[in-house]
């Protein structure tokens, strides 16, 4: 490379040496420094003489996104499958330990659970390093432990709700983990040793062990991850919004498990997988919107081609929350029809839950858009709506359902212009996520 | 490097600084702002901050650190007892400073918009956007619903779009897409953050805040002082901006990141040469770029490191080593050295490369071009990248020369040390190269890897001026850049700063003034080895105007 020689030239050994022109006097005069052997008082006079504007256009960047991770949406498969396979021990749980039991310990456990799984995926899984995050903070199974020991005391049922929260969350963990077909085998298994008469106080108690030290043991195999855990704040109120949910779920009255418990807890399912389907859709989000936003050149008026973009997507989301949960519903609609329970009970049941999956969907958005104000307040009015249809119909006069349609619905609501005014100005809402 | 050892033997003793010192005097109590060094990184500014904290014992430390990414960062320094970590900022990780939402009445929904025009704008005043950090400070639980306000979004672009639109000379029209003003938008949210994290008050309140860089380092300060008035130093190291060009062009970011980022470095450099009461580079050659943006040249004044050196020099080995010292990064050109090295081991196949840094955290794709570029040069074990060294002065026991070829630099301590150790020194001109080999050594121009290897062979194949040049290095060194003299100049300052004037101890090399060490060296030397110096085309004598 040769040396510099002038004013001129000076800014031609810039263009050279950079391969493309060089942006302003101060980047001339780094390149005269750092490869030209100039000093620095040499290197500001030399390029002081303005050059000739060069002409410039838009050219859209090429960005690689990282390949959207499944194994983000595994731990959520791993809750699902958890409850359905609880779902299936529910009867002989009923006949064994009394309906009330099994009522309390699921009203318990399941906003209990959904609130730990929210908040370990806020705090440790996001990202593809998550569960090393989860490994360097051995203080979580504390914090699962002491969820399960506050349950304890509480009657009837308490135990049967430590022990389904030791599953669910277990299973949450080790399906994250890759190892969901361990975790449904060990479901399988606990089934039948149920039906050939061991005592649900073994069962469980054993299966909640199991599924915590598998769980524990395979976070303790991952590799640390450097980077440190995500805010506890922000964690805690993701909890919050996870057990709101759970929530809105369980204010249903109990007179809907008399006989038919495993049928109404399973009839959750087809919502829960549609809402998975959906947020994982709703996930790509993180590529595709930075994807059609390097193809938009700024102006200062905004708008664009990415709320076409986002708009879609969000669609997309709902489309495969509801074709999840139809899906979801006909082997369910077959097994009422077969006499398992009233069709148009189940019927309405599965409507309500699949108003509960577009609401979940909704605040998991609101609280990834770390807009989890407004989500507390929509699961909280909707907790509150169903407390109050319960007051109002104390007779259970309404469809079996509707505290859980009222409430997903308000929660829906609540969080529905927030949401409307995140997505129609994509740009603005990526940028103020800090 | 972190932890360095002293030379040995090494007992601390205090030295007086130059005026009087009042034993009943209150301790001054500084406040050091740091930006991806110390105490969580290895590196030249961090061994500066050890030195002086460690040095400077009169004066309680408190030590504010940025960094960034979220990452587990365990300190790599230990901190004297005069000196505690106050806080740690850590900007794009999901540890916000001010998360908790506050209340919305008298929200500053232009405070993205002011900090564009006050750091962007080619011409725009760093000074006006104090008061918008100063109200961050006020209100950190306002800064969030301030930037998701819809009308902080529309300002926002508003100021961009005429910031881009400004007629400021520039040769290329930046031109940005929406990804582009997203990523700023969040960088102005973590300045908003900076700004608004807590300085120590009351009665850890500092006397002085001492900034280690012209960039994010000193939003803090810069906040601290306005509301404060504490004064404000800027020790600059590198010269911020530079390097942030040499990141930008390194990376080959798209124009837009070019311009944003840099714009970025200047706004915050400008800031902190407009706050600073005093700029004191390490290094005479950063005052040009200190000067050019801003700074008032009556408030520079330049500060050198200083090193400790050794009692004694150890005898050259017999087998020609060169050794090099520092991280593996860019800014160090180790392709450059590489290159260099294949030359030398092609003309003097006997002799070893030894190299000895880390490679810090987000350059290990660069440190793997350089172990391929090893690879595609045949250079086997001839050259050995030895990681990190605690010692330097061992190091440097087992050296011919020393060699750097970076392409920026301050007032690099590792040559700084490679004189004291009285080995000669071929590197490249950069920053305060020049200043600092001054007559001691061989500079060359940055990149000219052939130059490089002519200046290493020259002194390989002449002992005796390897020797002489070692000799006038270490007494360069003894009596211009020792470590008391840079203590003792920061204990003036802070002194003339804060009215306390603080103690100073510095290990005691045995060394004093009578450069016995010298002797040593030159006693080393064979007699048939000493013949005069004569330059190489390509590569000058340092501090040689031709």
């Amino acid at each position: 490379m040769s040396s510099p020689t002038g004013p001129a030239l000076d800014w031609d050994f810039a263009d050279r040496h950079l391969q493309r022109p060089t942006q302003d006097r101060l980047e001339a005069a780094v390149v005269l420094e750092a490869w030209g052997g100039v000093a620095p008082g040499e290197a500001f006079g030399l390029t002081s003489a303005d050059r000739s504007p060069v002409e410039s256009a838009f050219r859209p960047r090429v960005v690689r996104s990282d390949p959207l991770d499944p194994s983000l949406a595994l731990g959520d498969l791993g809750f699902v499958a958890g409850v359905l396979g609880m779902g299936f021990y529910l009867s002989t749980l009923t006949n064994e330990l009394g309906a009330r039991s099994v009522d309390m310990a699921w009203r318990l456990a399941l906003p209990l659970s959904l609130a730990i799984q929210w908040a370990i995926r806020r705090r440790y899984l996001s990202g593809s390093d998550g569960l090393g995050r989860l490994r360097n903070d051995p203080r979580v199974l504390g914090v699962v432990a002491a969820s399960m020991v506050v349950c304890l005391p509480i009657r009837p049922g308490g135990w049967l709700a430590a022990c389904l929260v030791g599953i669910w969350v277990g299973g949450f963990v080790i399906t994250r983990l890759g190892w969901g077909l361990v975790f449904g085998l060990a479901l399988l298994s606990g089934a039948g040793v149920l039906r050939a008469g061991a005592s649900p106080r073994l069962v469980l108690p054993v299966l909640m062990v199991m599924a915590l030290m598998t769980a524990s043991a395979g976070v303790r195999r991952h590799r640390p991850s450097d980077r440190l855990a995500g805010g506890k704040d922000r964690a805690l109120a993701a909890g919050l919004i996870g057990a709101g949910v759970g929530g809105v779920l369980v204010l249903e009255p109990r007179f809907l498990w008399e006989g038919r418990a495993a049928l109404v807890a399973i009839t959750v399912v087809p919502a829960l997988l549609g809402s998975v389907w959906g947020g994982w859709h709703m996930g790509k989000l993180w590529r595709v919107l930075p994807d059609a936003l390097v193809k938009q050149p700024f102006s200062s008026s905004g708008g664009g081609p990415s709320i076409t973009v986002v708009r879609v997507l969000l669609v997309g989301a709902l489309a495969r929350v509801v074709l999840g949960a139809s899906l979801g519903s006909v082997p369910i609609l077959v097994w009422a029809a077969d006499g398992a329970g009233p069709v148009d009970d189940v019927w309405a049941l599965l409507i309500a839950h699949l108003f509960l999956g577009v609401a979940g969907l909704a605040v998991s958005l609101l609280e990834a858009f770390d807009r989890w104000g407004t989500a507390l307040l929509a699961v909280g009015a909707g907790c509150l709506a169903c407390v109050v249809v319960n007051l109002l119909d104390p007779a259970h006069d309404l469809v079996p359902g509707s505290r859980i349609g009222v409430g997903a619905l308000v929660v829906i609501a609540m969080s529905g212009s927030t949401l409307l005014t995140l997505v129609t100005n994509p740009a603005r809402t990526l940028a103020a996520r800090v | 490097m972190a932890d360095r050892h002293p030379p040995t033997p090494s007992t601390e003793r205090p030295v007086a600084p130059t005026g009087a010192v009042d034993d009943t005097a209150r301790r001054p109590r500084v406040l050091l702002t740091t930006e991806g060094t110390y105490p969580f990184a290895h590196g030249g500014v961090s061994t500066w901050c050890d030195i002086v904290v460690n040095g400077v014992s009169g004066a309680d430390w408190d030590v504010l650190a940025i960094t960034a990414g979220g990452i587990r960062r365990p300190l790599v320094f230990e901190l004297p007892a005069n000196a505690r970590l106050a806080g740690h900022i850590d900007l794009w990780s999901e540890r916000v400073t001010a998360r908790r939402p506050g209340r919305r009445a008298n929200l500053r929904t232009g405070l993205a918009s002011e900090l564009v025009l006050g750091l962007l704008g080619w011409d725009g005043d760093p000074l006006s956007v104090i008061d918008a950090l100063v109200w961050c400070r006020i209100n950190p639980e306002k800064i969030r619903a301030a930037l998701r306000h819809p009308d902080a979004w529309v300002a926002f672009r508003t100021s961009l779009g005429e910031v881009l639109a400004a007629d400021h000379g520039e040769r290329i029209a930046p031109i940005l897409d929406e990804q582009h003003a997203c990523d700023l938008f969040q960088t102005l949210c973590w300045i908003a953050q900076a700004a608004a994290a807590p300085t120590p008050i009351g009665s850890n309140a500092p006397d002085l805040i001492i900034v280690t860089a012209a960039g994010w380092a000193a939003i803090p300060a810069a906040v601290h002082h306005a509301i404060h008035g504490t004064p404000v130093v800027l020790s600059e190291h590198g010269v911020y901006v530079r390097e942030a060009y040499l990141a930008a062009i390194r990376v080959g970011e798209s124009s837009g990141e070019r311009w944003t980022h840099t714009r970025l470095a200047r706004g915050l450099a400008r800031l902190t040469y407009a706050v600073a009461d005093l700029v004191a580079p390490v290094t005479s050659a950063n005052a040009a770029w200190e000067r050019a943006l801003g700074a008032d040249p009556g408030r520079i004044r330049t500060i050198h490191n200083g090193v400790l050196v050794p009692p004694k020099v150890a005898p050259m080995p017999i087998d020609p080593v060169v050794v090099t010292v520092g991280r593996i990064d860019p800014l160090k050109d180790v392709k450059t050295l590489l290159r260099a090295a294949a030359s030398v081991v092609e003309r003097m196949p006997r002799v070893r490369f030894d190299h000895h840094g880390p490679v810090p955290e987000g350059n290990e794709r660069y440190a793997a071009e350089c172990r391929a570029l090893h690879r595609d040069l045949g250079l086997g074990d001839s050259f050995r990248f030895l990681g990190p060294t605690d010692d330097p002065y061992a190091v440097l026991e087992t050296a011919s020369l020393s060699v750097l070829s970076s392409i920026s630099e301050g007032f690099p301590i590792s040559v700084l040390e490679a004189m004291a150790a009285g080995r000669p020194v071929v590197a490249t001109a950069v920053g305060g190269v020049p200043e600092a080999l001054s007559g001691c050594g061989f500079t060359v121009r940055p990149g000219d890897y052939e130059a490089l290897a002519t200046g290493v062979v020259r002194l390989l194949e002449d002992p005796a001026l390897a020797a002489s040049l070692g000799a006038r290095g270490r007494q360069r060194v003894v009596h211009a850049f020792g470590q008391e003299g840079c203590l003792l100049a920061y204990a003036d300052l802070i002194g003339e700063l804060t009215g306390l004037r603080p103690a100073v101890t510095v290990p005691d090399s045995g060394i004093g003034d009578d450069l016995t060490g010298l002797e040593a060296l030159e006693d080393a030397e064979p007699e048939h080895r000493r013949t005069g110096p004569a330059a190489a085309p390509v590569v000058r004598p340092a501090g040689d105007p031709s």
